[in-house]
């Protein structure tokens, strides 16, 4: 298959495979933040703090796979 | 020389962001100083944001380090913030400058270099090398494991410049596809021929301004991460190996 071809067909299941781990991520973060503070709310603020650390740490692994796919369309 | 200091309107933008961020500060300091009892809301506002760095990010990873290095992590934070708020001003010249990879790679580059200079100097050679290479683990564990430790010594630096610049260019990356993309894009949408198609750019154009929205706060959110994992790195630069 033409090469140009291929670079297209990798970024996209490159991102595509990122989305969907970043989803789970990112939904298992917000989904036990808001658990845990509806069991204990005083833990609410902790949790908050948390919750957004833990989703820019997430939040980054699916941007590392956009920019490969940026370098794929690029070549 | 000519080509290689060129001013660019990236450059501009780094002296207009550093100069925002001096002009902030100095005005909030000077204000705060003035009166014991009331302050403006400006006043309040940059005593609020300092006191946030202060509490939230300093005291919380350095402890008793915490008074000496307040002024870098406190200086990264607001440079970043600023360079990521600016580029997100719908003003025509404006750009992040953090949304070049240079820039991000500058700032993480000067922030591990600063640890790692510190934990040698504060740690010594040998209890430097103890705490970054070795984990606690059997010897036949650890000696293939000090390649893998190196690696993930020079990840951080990485996934710190990577993670800011890929989250400021995805945010315009994003606005620009769903203002110019061929079937789906306001633009396209407005210039179209048929009369009764043109009415639909208005949902491409709204959905830009909630994007626009969520791109203002995932600035202040990629400032405060930057910030913390600074002060983060530095902190296990800081400590003994316990």
């Amino acid at each position: 298959m033409d090469p140009k071809a291929l670079a297209w067909l990798g970024s996209g299941v490159a991102i595509g495979f990122a989305a969907l781990g970043g989803a789970i991520g990112i939904g298992n973060i917000f989904g036990r933040a808001i658990e845990s503070s509806a069991r204990q709310p005083e833990a609410l603020p902790l949790v908050q703090r948390l919750m957004f650390i833990g989703f820019a740490l997430v939040e980054a692994q699916v941007l590392y796979a956009l920019v490969i796919a940026f370098i794929l369309i690029a070549k | 020389m000519a080509e290689v200091f060129k001013v660019t309107d990236l450059v501009v933008m780094l002296w207009v962001a550093a100069g925002l961020t001096f002009v902030v500060m100095f005005v909030g300091a000077r204000l705060i100083a003035a009166s014991s009892e009331v302050n403006g809301r400006f006043a309040n506002l940059v005593d609020a944001m300092i006191d946030f760095v202060r509490g939230g990010i300093v005291e919380e990873f350095l402890g008793e380090n915490a008074p000496q290095w307040f002024g870098l992590v406190a200086g990264i934070f607001f440079f970043v913030l600023f360079c990521n708020v600016l580029g997100k001003l719908p003003i025509p010249f404006f750009i992040s400058p953090t949304g070049n990879w240079n820039v991000t790679g500058a700032l993480a580059i000067t922030v591990f270099v600063i640890a790692q200079v510190v934990g040698v100097y504060k740690l010594g050679p040998i209890g430097y090398f103890k705490k970054k290479f070795l984990l606690p683990a059997p010897l036949w564990v650890q000696i293939p494991a000090i390649p893998i430790m190196f690696l993930i010594l020079l990840a951080e630096p990485f996934s710190l410049a990577v993670r800011l610049f890929a989250n400021m260019l995805a945010g315009h990356m994003v606005m620009f596809t769903f203002a110019t993309a061929q079937m789906v894009g306001g633009l396209w949408l407005l210039h179209h021929q048929n009369v009764l198609v043109k009415p639909a750019a208005v949902v491409p154009f709204a959905v830009s301004v909630v994007l626009l929205g969520l791109e203002f706060f995932i600035a202040f959110i990629q400032a405060f991460i930057f910030a913390l994992l600074s002060a983060l790195y530095l902190s296990e630069s800081l400590e003994e190996h316990h």
